[in-house]
């Protein structure tokens, strides 16, 4: 964090992926918060420091508040150099210096994590017993995908095949498919492996929602909301214990993201431990 | 025929009454119909458009006139039958509405007390004073009103500069504040666009083609059409201005104008480029080739919308903005073909004739009769002009005179193209497409049944957030036969192209301007609350403009509005001059104060004579203000020639009449001798008063006992019986009390009394029956230990037990005490005095002394006694109204609901209510010393103002019995009557000329 926080908290590199000056407008609202579509990024609003989206503003609860009643679906929102203005149709603006918005920076740093924690990924995740929570049916089409993701020897034209298949597969804002995608890229860009290239982010905003399509934009930046951050920095310090319960956290998100994002960073870890077929399966199979 | 039916004191605002008058004529049995309120102006609408009656010219201001050219009785109450339905109609709409209502400007404030902007919708011949109002209340304004003088204009411009408000108008129709569409607006999606319009279709057009592009306005601040001019020198644009470069939601401003006065212009470019925002600005007639630094200056609604947009987004402006018409024609017309335009916006009919006029060279706008162009043919009407709307609806509101106009033109053999604008949003009529297309399709079908080319162009000005649906508007003028453009701009340069002339705008570069640098003061408090925050509004006027307040997160309280004084400008003028006067107000003070802090004590009994002098002589005292033997009614002479039996100055009735027709009897007012008398008030010297005592000046009022019900002197009746129970009084009952009372420290504390009934259901003067009986109780432990007649004893007892409105003449000597004290004090516009005598209403009010301010009495409206009705009724009568003097009686009918029935006035609770409420409106403050536990233990109303009542028109009810109008029947029933307004009017007038104010 860099800066006083006295408003609110916004993601560090916000204005790198949304630009300095842009017009968009309030996409969806929900009960914690509203996200603004910025060609067809979603920056997500909301009030807790803690929940704090990858590419998110948090604001004070008492801000937070009068605001979140006012805005309706179409509001429009401007920010400049100067300020981010958001302009209810129920309401009166709301006017946020940049200047009086802490930073967050959860980005992950690329390729600098030990290998040796993914012996602890593995037992973490083994004992999560994952296959019978994650949001896909196990049929052969997706075992036929997570093979291919979980092969070390599984050549690109596979993976990307096996991507396309994910992408938008299931239910929800973020589709297990796509929290699969985005568990398994940012279990790779630890270890120096980007999954999520300019093809694969414009693939996503075709074949998804905008809500996925941004937290798979973001990962391909390697950065990510706060719950998986702590994985990283878990991981980065070596804890066993801390990495465990990073994980556990992970997978209390939504209905199954969570384990479907967990379940991703397990197909990466199996790809980076060199895993033959996987073993038999639970659920499904 | 034409028949005439006024409706007093029925006010309703000309929108209303225009949409009636549609409807009217819509009847198969009306031939025509006009209903407008009785103005001197609408007078003369009358008279222009033969409507004019005879009874026309007795409306007052504040009437509803209702003229029908009808054939037949049963035509004319057809037609009335219409009238009541509608205007029924906007009653249930109105409780509908979820906004609260309110009769003052006061009450408005009370109900709600941040409210930040008053909405004027109410006719410019009032409106000056009312705005004052509002502004030296704090209120920004936002009038909608127009015909305010220029005069008028200036001064509440300069006195809202002066003390940190907006004066948004005269003649404001498009606004928004923080979002919220005011008056007749679009829904424009808010956003970091500024605008201040000189012009109401200019914002409108601007604002929805800025919608239309995805961006926003957070404001759009009417300024009325005249600000720019040099006698205005725009004092609200550039308050206006300098507000928006203050708020920080706002980063581009669009100033929109008409052709301003040069000098003007100059100081407000200036003024524009010392804002560190960019700025549009467009002054309509003037053709721009260039930009100034960060001013852009426009030619079109459109070039200022889309640069405005640009800027909104950081974007860099372009040199030319045309954007492709929407329509691909590939015909023209020959060289004989004409352009009509039928505009119902001002600004666009103007921009049409700007561009019309400067494509074919035709010498320029011009503004008379309706037209801002004129010449070869080509011509574009604005008709929402005066000369139009004269008696009629806006055309963006009523369809009619485009349809006739449509239909003419179809048939025009030069016409080929016509041009039409419709206007959406609040305020707008609800399906004005749907209205239109079939007069264009049928001109469509004519034309080319005549072997013409006819094309019609329109422009739909909404958004998709509009009441009416923008996109279903623009099918149904297609699907008719329109060809649509996005813009008004688009529609004319389609029309020209028609013409075969390419509209074409030369590139336009930005130049450096020297700039006078201005020091920019900063902005007001009031002016910024009002910028950033949802407004508070207290709408004066139109009931519809709430919808769009409450609908988008305002609040609003209704204010419902009449021509103070009826109308009559002269009292208007004397009410203004009363109502600055802090020594008025100091003075009405003191006479409420004197009539709460009164300490009334019943204290004794006697001979009339013994405490009145004139008594002593062959005087009868009466009721109400003076008047003469002849001129008294029916029961107030039975009552003479009761008094005279009485007193044995007469052995008969004949010789009673012969003395009082030849002059040998004396009158006085009872109210002249510190006396009040119930019904005729007939008083004379033998006859037994109560004597009651004021201890906070030892003031005293006196008043003849209660006879109880049935044939009685009070209603006119004289028979021996009548004359023998009088004598009683005198001989047993008068000493009877008085011995009772002597008992008693300092007599009977009426305070206490009275505020205990009040809690047990009575009003003082319908309804006594708790007073009486608390005497009872406070007199029968007296009246037993008495050494006197068993006999005598008894029959007092069982008299008192009998008259259940014994109390109400207690009472009447108790009020009379009361405002004998209150009226030392003669200065203030306090009423003293109510009274009857048959023939007038007197009222005495406290700043004129013993001066009477008469109008003729009315008469009761009630209920009858088995086997009379109103015909048997006598005008209304009696000192009585002493009790509503006070604050009680019909004051207070909430205390007695049960008597609210019976008297007529109404029926249930809630009647009682409502007549407390009013009647709380015109006085000054309320009694806490008699609180009412039905009405939230609200203290009785005290101290009826005469300058609310003229105000108002809201006069005070007084609840009454009814008395046949012959001699000797007695009561017939019993009502309610309305005290005259003229009686208020005098004595507003006769004061204002004591203070030198007339």
């Amino acid at each position: 964090m860099h800066g006083e926080p006295w408003q609110g908290w916004m993601t560090a590199s916000l204005h790198d992926h949304l630009g300095v000056r842009a017009t968009g407008h309030v996409h969806s609202i929900f009960r914690q918060s509203f996200n603004i579509d910025v060609d067809g990024l979603l920056l997500n609003v909301g009030q807790h420091r803690q929940r704090l989206s990858p590419l998110g503003m948090a604001l004070d609860p008492t801000e937070f508040g009068p605001l979140w009643e006012t805005v309706a679906i179409g509001d429009l929102v401007r920010w400049s150099a100067r300020k981010l203005a958001i302009y209810p149709s129920r309401g009166t603006p709301v006017v946020i210096p940049w200047e009086r918005t802490a930073t967050v920076d959860h980005a992950v740093p690329y390729g600098a994590m030990n290998p040796e924690i993914l012996a602890g990924f593995a037992e973490s995740i083994q004992a999560l017993s994952l296959d019978t929570k994650i949001g896909l049916t196990w049929d052969a089409d997706l075992q036929r995908v997570v093979g291919q993701l979980r092969r070390a020897d599984a050549d690109e034209s596979e993976r990307q095949s096996a991507f396309r298949w994910l992408l938008g597969r299931g239910k929800g804002l973020t589709p297990s498919g796509d929290d699969i995608v985005a568990g398994y890229a940012f279990l790779l860009w630890m270890f120096g492996i980007a999954v999520i290239d300019a093809r694969l982010r414009d693939e996503a905003r075709q074949r998804t929602t905008a809500t996925s399509a941004t937290l798979l934009h973001m990962l391909s930046f390697g950065e990510t909301g706060q719950a998986l951050f702590d994985v990283w920095r878990a991981a980065n310090e070596g804890s066993l214990q801390n990495l465990d319960h990073s994980l556990k956290r992970v997978l209390e998100i939504g209905h199954t993201s969570g384990a479907d994002t967990v379940f991703g960073i397990g197909l990466g870890v199996e790809r980076l431990l060199g895993a033959g077929n996987r073993p038999k399966a639970g659920g499904g199979e | 025929m034409l028949k005439t039916v006024i409706r007093q004191n029925s006010y309703q605002d000309s929108i209303n009454l225009m949409l009636l008058t549609n409807a009217l004529n819509a009847l198969d049995v009306v031939n025509r119909a006009s209903v407008m309120m009785g103005t001197e102006a609408n007078k003369d609408i009358f008279k222009s458009t033969g409507f004019y009656t005879d009874e026309v010219g007795t409306a007052a201001p504040a009437d509803m006139v209702i003229v029908l050219d009808v054939e037949g009785d049963d035509a004319q109450a057809s037609a009335l039958a219409t009238v009541d339905s509608f205007l029924a109609d906007l009653s249930s709409r109105r409780k509908k509405g979820g906004t609260v209502d309110v009769t003052s400007l006061a009450a408005a404030i009370e109900e709600l007390p941040d409210a930040n902007l008053a909405l004027f919708s109410i006719p410019g011949e009032y409106a000056a004073p009312e705005m004052r109002k509002a502004l030296e209340a704090g209120l920004s304004v936002f009038s909608f009103t127009d015909n305010v003088s220029i005069e008028d204009e200036i001064e509440l411009k300069r006195y809202a500069h002066e003390h940190g408000l907006l004066m948004m108008g005269p003649d404001c129709g498009t606004g928004i504040i923080s979002g919220i569409p005011l008056a007749f607006t679009n829904v424009v999606r808010p956003g970091n666009i500024g605008v201040v319009g000189a012009s109401g279709t200019g914002i409108q057009e601007v604002t929805c083609i800025i919608d239309d592009q995805g961006e926003g306005v957070i404001h759009a601040i009417g300024t009325g059409g005249r600000d720019l001019s040099s006698d205005v020198d725009a004092i609200t644009v550039k308050d206006a201005l300098i507000a928006l470069e203050h708020h920080d939601p706002t980063d581009v401003i669009v100033l929109i104008s008409k052709p301003p006065a040069p000098a003007v212009r100059d100081e407000v470019v200036n003024l524009l480029h010392n804002l560190s925002k960019p700025v549009v600005a467009i002054f309509l007639g003037e053709k721009p080739d260039h930009h100034e630094q960060n001013v852009y200056l426009a030619h079109t609604l459109e070039e200022a919308a889309l640069i405005a947009v640009d800027l909104a987004n950081d974007r860099e402006v372009q040199p030319v903005y045309m954007p492709a018409l929407d329509n691909e024609l590939d015909a023209r017309i020959g060289e004989s073909g004409t352009v009509k335009g039928l505009y119902s916006g001002g600004t666009l009919a103007n921009e049409a004739g700007m561009l019309i006029s400067e494509a074919l060279d035709l010498g320029g706008v011009i503004h008379h009769d309706g037209y801002v162009l004129d010449a070869n043919g080509y011509q574009v009407m604005d008709l929402g002009d005066d000369m139009y709307t004269q008696g009629r609806p806006h055309p963006m509101i009523d369809p009619e005179i485009r349809i006739n106009m449509l239909k003419d033109l179809a048939a025009d053999e030069t016409t080929q193209i016509i041009l039409l604008d419709c206007v959406l949003g609040y305020g707008a009529h609800p399906d004005m497409a749907g209205q239109l297309a079939p007069a264009i399709r049928s001109g469509l079908e004519s034309a080319k049944a005549a072997g013409k080319d006819l094309y019609i162009i329109a422009s739909v000005v909404g958004t998709r957030q509009d009441p009416q649906n923008y996109d279903a508007a623009v099918r149904t003028l297609r699907e008719a036969g329109a060809y649509v453009e996005a813009t008004n701009a688009r529609a004319i340069r389609l029309a020209l192209k028609l013409k075969g002339v390419d509209l074409v705008e030369a590139p336009k570069q930005v130049i450096e301007r020297e700039v006078e640098k201005i020091d920019l003061p900063a902005p007001s408090d009031n002016v910024m609350d009002l910028l950033t925050t949802k407004p508070r509004v207290v709408n004066i006027g139109l009931e519809s403009f709430n919808e769009s307040i409450t609908t988008f997160g305002g609040a609003s309280v209704q204010y419902a509005w009449k021509p103070a004084a009826g109308g009559n400008k002269e009292l208007i003028r004397l009410l203004n001059a009363f109502s600055g006067r802090d020594d008025i107000a100091a003075a009405n003070q003191v006479v409420v104060d004197r009539m709460r802090e009164s300490q009334p004590f019943l204290v004794d009994v006697v001979p009339a004579k013994s405490v009145i002098e004139i008594l002593n002589t062959r005087t009868l005292l009466h009721a109400g203000p003076p008047i003469t033997y002849p001129e008294m009614t029916g029961p107030m002479q039975g009552s003479c020639v009761g008094a005279i039996l009485f007193e044995e100055w007469a052995s008969d009735e004949a010789e009673a009449r012969r003395m009082l027709e030849a002059g040998e009897i004396q009158f006085c007012p009872c109210h002249h001798v510190n006396a009040v008398g119930p019904m005729g008030g007939i008083t004379s010297g033998n006859m037994p008063v109560v004597v009651v005592i004021n201890r906070a000046d030892d003031s005293v009022g006196y008043c003849i006992m209660n006879e109880g019900i049935g044939k009685v002197l009070r209603f006119g009746a004289y028979s021996d019986e009548v004359v023998n129970r009088l004598r009683w009084m005198r001989d047993v009952l008068g000493p009877v009390l008085s011995q009772a009372l002597q008992q008693t420290e300092n007599g009977i504390n009426l305070n206490v009394l009275i505020s205990r009934a009040l809690t047990m259901g009575d009003e003082f003067h319908q309804r006594n029956i708790a007073g009486t009986l608390n005497l009872f109780k406070e007199l029968m432990p007296l009246i037993v230990k008495l050494d006197i007649d068993q006999a005598d004893k008894e029959r007092v007892v069982q008299f008192l037990a009998d008259t259940d409105q014994f109390f109400l003449n207690v009472m009447m000597a108790t009020g009379k005490s009361i405002v004998e004290y209150a009226r030392k004090y003669q200065e203030g516009t306090v009423v003293t005095t109510m009274t009857r005598n048959g023939k007038d209403f007197g009222i005495r009010i406290a700043g004129m002394g013993d001066e009477w301010f008469t109008a003729p009495v009315n008469t009761p409206n009630g209920l009858y006694f088995s086997g009379y009705s109103e015909e048997d009724a006598n005008p209304d009568i009696g000192d009585s109204a002493i009790t509503e003097t006070i604050g009680v009686g019909a004051m207070i009918d909430v205390a007695a609901p049960a008597v609210t029935r019976f008297v007529g006035s109404g029926g249930g609770y809630d009647d009682a209510l409502a007549v407390s409420e009013e009647m709380d409106t015109i006085t000054i403050s309320n009694n806490a010393n008699w609180s009412v536990p039905n009405w939230n233990f609200k203290g009785t109303p005290l101290g009826i103002d005469i300058t609310r009542v003229v105000e108002t028109g809201i006069t005070p009810l007084i609840n009454t019995g009814i008395a046949h109008r012959e001699a000797g029947v007695g009561q017939v029933g019993a009502g309610t009557v309305r005290a005259p307004l003229a009686c208020f009017e005098k004595a507003l007038v006769a004061y204002a000329r004591k203070l030198g104010l007339s």
